[in-house]
């Protein structure tokens, strides 16, 4: 394949990257450029993304920009550790500009190396109300960023397959899909619709219950083991991953493990006291979860009591 | 009648000032100096020209413009975004030249005047900090009348913004004015620039001061009363001793036994500036009760500020003390309820160690050690280790590893990886106080299962460590120790664990000679190039970029280093090709 990087572009992506890990957004412009390349690379790939193993599977980041920076510690840096991303980068943490420009660096400067889904908040309707809009208007001073972003999440995969064995997604799935050449067939390029297989793709949960049934989201359906069984046996999975929940221990089985869900962002809204977990999916396809705490933040004191109350 | 194009420049300031997009106002105000001097070298002489004033000289007409524009900004940003106003009260602050220097400064100080009421703490900093600066290039009896009725204008100004802002101005004026001014100036002076007033202790009549003192500590709110705390530090430097005993001793001690608790946590915390003030000697016989008090004070917050100051004020007492009066305080805390104060305890307890004699420490120091070192929190437990140097010196640790060892060995494998973490840390440290007879015994197997931890960062600061023991152990040490278990991660099942070898090589390397690198690295390098998985392959390629300079010199290392790398760049995986060009480029 050609490689559409020249030596400029490695030595700017190299110096983005590193200014990211160092908590700077990087200016309007290179955002612009950045987005332009990420769409290349990304429209070549697959509505269902084949990936190899080993990789790590991650599920939501939502802008806690720290947290992920303690997700490398945990798992290793990108490029030498692979990584697979669920979705839901952006929005509710105060650094979605960050994340999502970071993983894209990422995306751009290693395509082989990192696998970055589309979630329910990589859309421009939820972005609008649940912070990443105003965050790119905040750092920017105007929404072209949020816009570059925005049009590029149209282009993100909806789904990824290691090895033809474990189907990774954000959401969950959808009665109007059997088949994974039935994803393949979908027409994604667009905002996330209210309706039908690819907001379902998007928006599922798994459910106790058998059979399909009306999520409370208002958006996809829940659907029960019955389900996943009958699917991942359709297709020759072993397994479905996916995040999008909330799991107060980083990873949580359902569905007689058929599924996995994988939450990836410590202290949800700083305020859940949930841990966060990864999957370490090795080589010969073997797993294994690590579970992890929010980051100390900087200036943050270790000792919560230690202030006296007269500061109130 | 003016060209339009000498104007221009200010008229697209004006514009862009008044832009509806909050950045850009900002940018322009930033920019502003800059634009300023622009002005000045080239449309400034055109505009000159245009309005005849060609006998001006120039730069006033410069001053006129920037009034313009200060002007501007008076009248329309003053319910601007704080942002905006913080620019603005900086480069004001900034301005005097630009205005035509120490002549022109009440004009700037007016515009600052403004911004010292807004509600934006930051921005009244800045303005007042902005007119303290510009009042330094001028002489203040000059413009006396004005400045004292500035600040009497924020005096009296409504809110506390404004009244705040005085009270900052007041201690740049107060010595430069008149005494009938100074007098003036002293009625409005509120509790908060006490502190500022006392440094000016001779110029300032003292009894006046300890009038004002003296209220401080009569106030109702111990928020007031906790300003007296700060008071007494600054006084006690700048008053003779014989006054420290007479005014200030009755107050600290006042202070020390106050019914809240704010202000006994206040005094534990300042203990060493009271102690320096007042004097050891003073701070011996008459803080040391209160010291005492501290350490079991009812208040959690009070014991721990108070075992915080512990190794520093065991120095001004003698050993004798310590052992009799505060030693006993000690015992009690090692079983407080709460873990913060424990670990505070652990903390400073052995930094007291050097300061007793070595039975003193056996008997006393030594049972709180071990207590603290069962303690059910990592947390204090982690923290003994911090100071374990202070007992080491006086007591020799061989003895206690009967002890030491097993709660180390429980804290490498703490659930938490932070802790774990900050036990890697202290080995290297550890290595040094124990000696390699010990540390190959009791602590080389620790290092060696942190290598295979499944927190990335475990490992990283376990290969860290290697490098750091190597340099204290030696090569040879290594060479037997641990290089071999390092090495032999090399056929792990999992690619991340093979990974560990190859950072570990890349650091490793640099405490190594080249010929240890030959045997020992290369044939590990030479057997992952070929590995399946390209990750490793890539840090193949990064390994050999780091290790190439330590290589200089041995041709034939260096050689069979550069045909790896060779083949490594015709790999079908594009990041091991881009890497192991860029080693082979360097």
């Amino acid at each position: 394949m050609l490689n559409i990087l020249n030596n400029e572009d490695i030595t700017t992506l190299d110096r983005q990257i590193e200014q990211l890990m160092d908590y700077k957004p990087i200016p309007e412009h290179e955002v612009k450029q950045l987005c332009d390349k990420a769409k290349e690379i990304l429209q070549k790939e697959s509505n269902v993304q084949p990936v190899r193993c080993p990789v790590t599977v991650c599920g939501d980041i939502h802008g806690q920009f720290h947290d992920l920076m303690e997700l490398f510690r945990i798992g290793g840096r990108s490029p030498d550790t692979n990584y697979l991303f669920m979705g839901d980068y952006v929005d509710r943490g105060y650094y979605s500009v960050e994340t999502v420009t970071l993983l894209v660096c990422l995306k751009v400067r290693f395509k082989d190396r990192i696998t970055i889904l589309r979630g329910n908040h990589e859309s421009r309707q939820i972005t609008q109300v649940y912070g990443f809009y105003d965050e790119c208007l905040r750092k920017y001073g105007n929404a072209n960023v949020w816009k570059y972003f925005t049009d590029l999440f149209d282009l993100l995969p909806l789904t990824a397959v290691i090895e033809g064995k474990i189907f990774c997604l954000h959401g969950g799935l959808s009665p109007s899909l059997d088949s994974l050449d039935q994803i393949k067939g979908l027409d994604r390029v667009q905002e996330v619709p209210h309706e039908g297989p690819m907001c379902d793709l998007l928006w599922s949960d798994p459910d106790d219950r058998c059979g399909w049934g009306i999520s409370p989201r208002g958006a996809g359906y829940t659907f029960g083991q019955d389900i996943s069984e009958q699917f991942n046996h359709t297709n020759g999975l072993k397994l479905v991953s996916r995040a999008h929940q909330l799991v107060m221990n980083g990873y949580n089985w359902s569905h007689d493990k058929n599924v996995v869900t994988i939450f990836s962002a410590p202290n949800y809204c700083y305020r859940c006291a949930n841990e966060a977990g990864i999957m370490e999916v090795d080589e010969n396809m073997n797993y294994n979860f690590l579970v992890f705490d929010p980051a100390p933040r900087r200036g943050e004191p270790h000792v919560t009591r230690r202030t006296p109350d007269y500061f109130l | 009648m003016v060209d339009t194009k000498a104007l221009y420049p200010i008229a697209v300031l004006i514009d862009e000032l008044k832009s509806e997009d909050q950045k850009k106002r900002y940018l322009i105000i930033d920019v502003m100096h800059y634009l300023i001097m622009t002005l000045e070298l080239i449309q400034l002489r055109i505009l000159a020209r245009q309005l005849q004033l060609q006998g001006k000289r120039e730069l006033e007409m410069n001053y006129f413009l920037t009034f313009q524009i200060i002007d501007y900004l008076n009248l329309d940003l003053m319910d601007d975004e704080e942002e905006v106003l913080l620019a603005l009260a900086d480069v004001l602050g900034n301005f005097l030249d630009y205005v035509g220097g120490p002549a022109h400064a009440l004009h700037l100080v007016k515009s600052l005047e403004k911004l010292c009421q807004v509600e934006e703490t930051t921005v009244r900093d800045k303005a007042t900090e902005g007119i303290k600066r510009i009042l330094s290039f001028v002489k203040i009896k000059d413009i006396e009348t004005q400045v004292v009725d500035l600040v009497k204008r924020l005096m009296n100004g409504e809110g506390y913004t404004a009244k705040f802002s005085a009270t900052q101005l007041i201690p740049t004026i107060y010595p430069n004015v008149s005494p009938q001014s100074q007098q003036d100036l002293m009625g409005k002076v509120a509790a908060i620039v006490l502190n500022e007033m006392i440094k000016l202790v001779p110029k300032t009549p003292e009894a006046e001061l300890l009038n004002i003192f003296g209220r401080f500590f009569k106030d109702e709110q111990d928020s007031v009363r906790m300003q007296g705390i700060d008071s007494c530090v600054v006084f006690a430097k700048h008053l003779p001793v014989s006054k420290v005993n007479a005014y200030l001793l009755p107050y600290i001690k006042k202070f020390a036994e106050d019914k809240s608790w704010r202000i006994r946590y206040l005094v534990a915390d300042r203990i060493m500036d009271l102690a320096n003030g007042i004097g050891y000697d003073q701070a011996k016989e008459h803080l040391l009760p209160y010291y005492q008090g501290f350490l079991s004070d009812s208040e959690s917050e009070v014991r721990t500020a108070a075992v915080s100051r512990l190794s520093d004020f065991c120095k001004i007492v003698d050993a004798q003390s310590t052992i009799a009066k505060i030693i006993p305080a000690l015992k009690k805390l090692q079983t407080d309820q709460f873990q913060y104060v424990r670990s505070a305890l652990a903390e400073n307890v052995l930094a007291i160690c050097p300061q007793i004699d070595k039975a003193s420490t056996n008997e006393h120091i030594l049972p709180i050690f071990l207590a603290l070192l069962r303690d059910e929190s990592s947390d204090v437990r982690l923290n003994l280790f911090k100071r374990l140097e202070d007992l080491n010196k006086v007591l020799g640790i061989e003895n206690l590893s009967q002890s030491i060892i097993p709660a180390l060995t429980e804290l490498s494998q703490d659930k938490n990886w932070r802790i774990k973490l900050s036990v890697v840390e202290q080995f290297p440290i550890l290595a040094k106080q124990l000696g390699e007879v010990f540390f190959n015994e009791k602590l080389s197997p620790i290092c060696i299962t942190w290598l295979s931890d499944n927190i990335f960062s475990i490992r990283e600061a376990a290969l860290n460590n290697l490098k750091q023991l190597t340099e204290i152990f030696g090569v040879t040490w290594a060479t037997k120790y641990v290089v071999p278990q390092l090495l032999s991660l090399q056929v792990n099942s999992n690619y991340l664990h093979r990974l560990t070898p190859l950072f570990g090589i890349a650091q490793m390397s640099q405490v190594m000679p080249s010929e240890a690198i030959k045997k020992l690295f290369l044939p590990v390098l030479a057997t992952l190039s070929q590995d399946q998985i390209p990750n490793i392959r890539m840090n193949v390629a990064k390994s050999i970029h780091s290790i190439l300079p330590y290589a200089k010199g041995n041709v034939e290392l260096e050689d069979k280093l550069k045909q790896m790398l060779r083949e490594l760049a015709k790999d079908q995986d594009q990041d091991v090709k881009y890497y192991s060009a860029r080693a082979l480029a360097h």
